[in-house]
């Protein structure tokens, strides 16, 4: 089997380890039908995080400093988000709930807004798709009962949210540095678009330019990490169970068992 | 505004609908006709009771009256000769729920043995009624606000859409059938809000949906299909 067809193979193992652990938990987790927003935001956000963990280890061209942090900061904010509600379900889920439909109903809104000045023959796809988003909505609430909040869902900053889960190294060295790729501010645009110029005579530009940035497999081991944390805080406080993911441990010795063997020692970077 | 007028929700799919099935499934197993007539023998039973908690129309409701006055009320519906019809109608439903309050309208109790068959028709009659202004819906609705009629306990003004209830037997068909459905809807949520129990502490609602959970329990396979996904 060559290296490309064995590590395609790796990828669907991950791929069906993460469903599976998904699955045991979703199905462990008992409904509490005096609350049943609790159930349907704590397993959702669950799925969420696998999603993520799964999207991106499918694609190792993305396993780079440009892109894989918009996975990584994503999912790090899953895992704060999930870990706040956790501390008040009840009352959390339902605002996490009320928010987003808060925001769909703004959307449907200014979807309203342009269908009267949009041209006749584009209205009919427009009412389409405001027809679909109302219904989504009115399935859980009427649209005009909603309120649109525009500000943070929690009516927290992240930072808060982390402090009050106890996280807040987590925000601080994980959640911050992944923010800065995701909101291109200079920390990252500054390292991986943009450098002084060779020349002392222009030194005072900087070139734009595209940072080589090799795909390396250190990111597959962090998005095992932070989906163990997802994993764990969830069987600690909905389950109340010992924690008792360890996907980052098994990728790894997936790893070992079907590279390691046979090439005696394997770097950390995994070409394209 | 809603504050000010401390506003609250009740919801129609998880709590009024389940209070208010039975009244559909007896018009599935018999018709929408029978449903009224026994609406009708339920009125005269509590007509003139001096109780403004209960409409009679929800299922809450029979969980708090006693053995003896459940007795009663089957002697009474006995009497006008509608009681076999409604525990045969209601067999199936109360099978799939043995421990609803309805159950003691029988003198046996539910087997509980699920028959599959009737299982997945109810839960279609459900994927109906979920939405309050589907005919099956509105006529389930109708048959609480028939009750409140008989009970004495509703008057409506002569003009007010309500005034042509019998009109709710054409809907959707006919305009005014939709105007006396939509008034009816609006009754009805008055009725629930005035009477239900909270949600939460809903134990009719609580158990139903519970139950339903074990009838059909979530199939999670679908997230961890990964041989078919991978041909």
């Amino acid at each position: 089997m060559s290296d490309e067809s064995r590590f395609e193979d790796l990828v669907w193992v991950i791929d069906a380890k993460i469903r599976q652990e998904l699955r045991l938990r979703c199905e462990a987790y008992t409904p509490d039908f005096r609350m049943p927003e609790v159930f349907n935001v704590l397993t959702a956000l669950l799925a969420r995080q696998a999603t993520l963990a799964i999207e991106l280890a499918f694609a190792p061209q993305l396993w780079n400093g440009h892109s894989a942090p918009l996975f990584l900061r994503a999912m790090t904010d899953v895992h704060i988000t999930l870990s706040w509600i956790l501390l008040d379900p009840k009352a959390r889920a339902r605002q996490y709930i009320q928010h987003g439909l808060g925001q769909a109903v703004l959307e449907l809104e200014h979807r309203k807004k342009k269908l009267e000045s949009a041209e006749e023959d584009a209205k009919e796809e427009m009412m389409q798709i405001i027809r679909a988003n109302e219904s989504w909505i009115n399935t859980q609430m009427w649209s005009f009962l909603v309120e649109v909040n525009v500000g943070a869902w929690s009516g927290k900053t992240t930072r808060e949210m982390a402090e009050e889960s106890g996280i807040l190294d987590f925000y601080n060295y994980v959640y911050t540095p992944f923010s800065q790729c995701a909101h291109s501010t200079w920390y990252h645009v500054g390292r991986y678009n943009s450098g002084a110029s060779e020349s002392s005579l222009t030194r005072q530009l900087w070139m734009p330019r595209i940072v080589e940035s090799p795909s390396d497999v250190w990111n597959l081991n962090l998005i095992a990490k932070y989906l163990d944390k997802t994993f764990n805080i969830f069987d600690e406080k909905a389950l109340g169970c010992a924690p008792s993911s360890r996907i980052r441990d098994w990728i790894s010795d997936e790893i070992e068992a079907r590279f390691d063997s046979e090439n005696g020692k394997q770097g950390s970077s995994v070409s394209d | 505004m809603f504050q000010a007028f401390q506003f609250d929700h009740i919801e129609w799919s998880s709590h009024t609908m389940p209070e208010l099935i039975w009244w559909d499934v007896i018009a599935d197993r018999v018709s929408h006709r029978f449903a009224a007539k026994v609406a009708e023998e339920i009125g005269k039973y509590f007509k003139g009771r001096d109780d403004r908690n209960h409409w009679w129309a929800f299922i809450s409701d029979y969980g708090q009256l006693s053995d003896e006055d459940f007795e009663a009320l089957r002697e009474h519906i006995a009497r006008s000769d509608v009681l076999s019809l409604v525990t045969d109608s209601l067999s199936d439903f109360l099978d799939l729920y043995p421990d609803c309050p309805l159950a003691r309208l029988s003198h046996s109790r539910p087997t509980g043995i699920v028959d599959v068959g009737y299982l997945s028709r109810f839960e279609n009659r459900i994927s109906e009624l979920e939405d309050k202004r589907s005919r099956n819906g509105v006529l389930m609705q109708a048959q609480a606000v028939y009750l409140a009629f008989v009970l004495g306990r509703l008057y409506v003004k002569e003009g007010l859409a309500l005034a042509d209830f019998r009109e709710v037997q054409h809907y959707p068909e006919t305009e005014k059938s939709e105007v006396v459905g939509a008034s009816i809807c609006a009754a009805v949520n008055m009725l629930a809000g005035s009477s239900l129990p909270k949600y939460e502490d809903d134990t009719w609602a609580q158990y139903s949906w519970r139950r339903s959970l074990d009838l059909r329990p979530l199939d999670f396979r679908q997230l961890a299909k990964d041989d078919e996904r991978r041909k």
